[in-house]
């Protein structure tokens, strides 16, 4: 038997652009995907910018922008549930905790970081 | 957990420097490498590593030199390529702010 130990390394993913004037936010989202799919433990951040990316009543359509916000709701089935959203972004950009993605949790600046931290691998978008 | 963050850009050009000192905890380490050289003089970085002692910042001293990047602050520590091996070894994990 192989004696190669397989510790399965945490990913996450920092989110901190808005979704439409970059592919970041869409790069972001299938880098996840890709991740859940091979079963990679996964969790999304979004801080800054990024927070508007989860914000509910878009409507990119409108400016013939490609709704890939729609595609989050496939995360469930990939089982990736840890997604959490910097407190202090979405008050310094006065939003309200109104998402278009269910089971989110919106953090403390310290509780954020902590959390990142935890994580073996980070990406940015 | 210490984190280095590698930080590949001007904080004069966009956020990625005051987000990337936003998420930084105790025990963290930065590294400016590239165009990152040129926050050797941005106010945010100073201010930050001067009432955070716990936090260390490195340079790699062939970027900051092709860029004119001469005499920094003493809160800075030179170091060469060779060294960033070794650093991102002495770390829990990293992160790049590009």
């Amino acid at each position: 038997m192989s004696d190669i130990q397989h510790n399965t390394k945490t990913v996450a993913i920092l989110n901190t652009q808005a979704p439409f004037s970059s592919s970041a936010g869409k790069e972001a989202l299938d880098a996840a995907l890709i991740f859940g799919s091979f079963e990679q433990p996964t969790s999304l951040f979004f801080i800054g910018d990024g927070v508007f990316q989860v914000i509910g009543d878009q409507n990119p359509t409108s400016i013939e922008s490609k709704d890939y916000l729609k595609t989050f709701s496939a995360l469930e089935f990939y089982d990736i549930d840890n997604i959490y959203i910097c407190e202090q972004s979405l008050s310094e950009r006065n939003l309200t905790a109104n998402f278009h993605i269910d089971n989110v949790q919106v953090l403390s600046k310290q509780a954020f970081n902590e959390l990142l931290h935890q994580h073996n691998v980070i990406y940015r978008f | 957990m210490a984190m280095l963050h590698i930080v590949r850009t001007s904080g004069f050009n966009n956020n990625a420097l005051a987000q990337c000192l936003d998420t930084t905890l105790p025990h963290d380490s930065i590294l400016l490498i590239d165009d990152g050289c040129y926050n050797l003089q941005h106010p945010l970085l100073l201010e930050l590593l001067l009432q955070k002692t716990d936090i260390k910042c490195f340079y790699i001293g062939l970027h900051a030199t092709a860029r004119a990047q001469l005499k920094p602050a003493d809160v800075f520590a030179e170091i060469s390529l060779d060294d960033v091996n070794e650093l991102i070894f002495t770390h829990n994990n990293s992160i790049t702010w590009s």
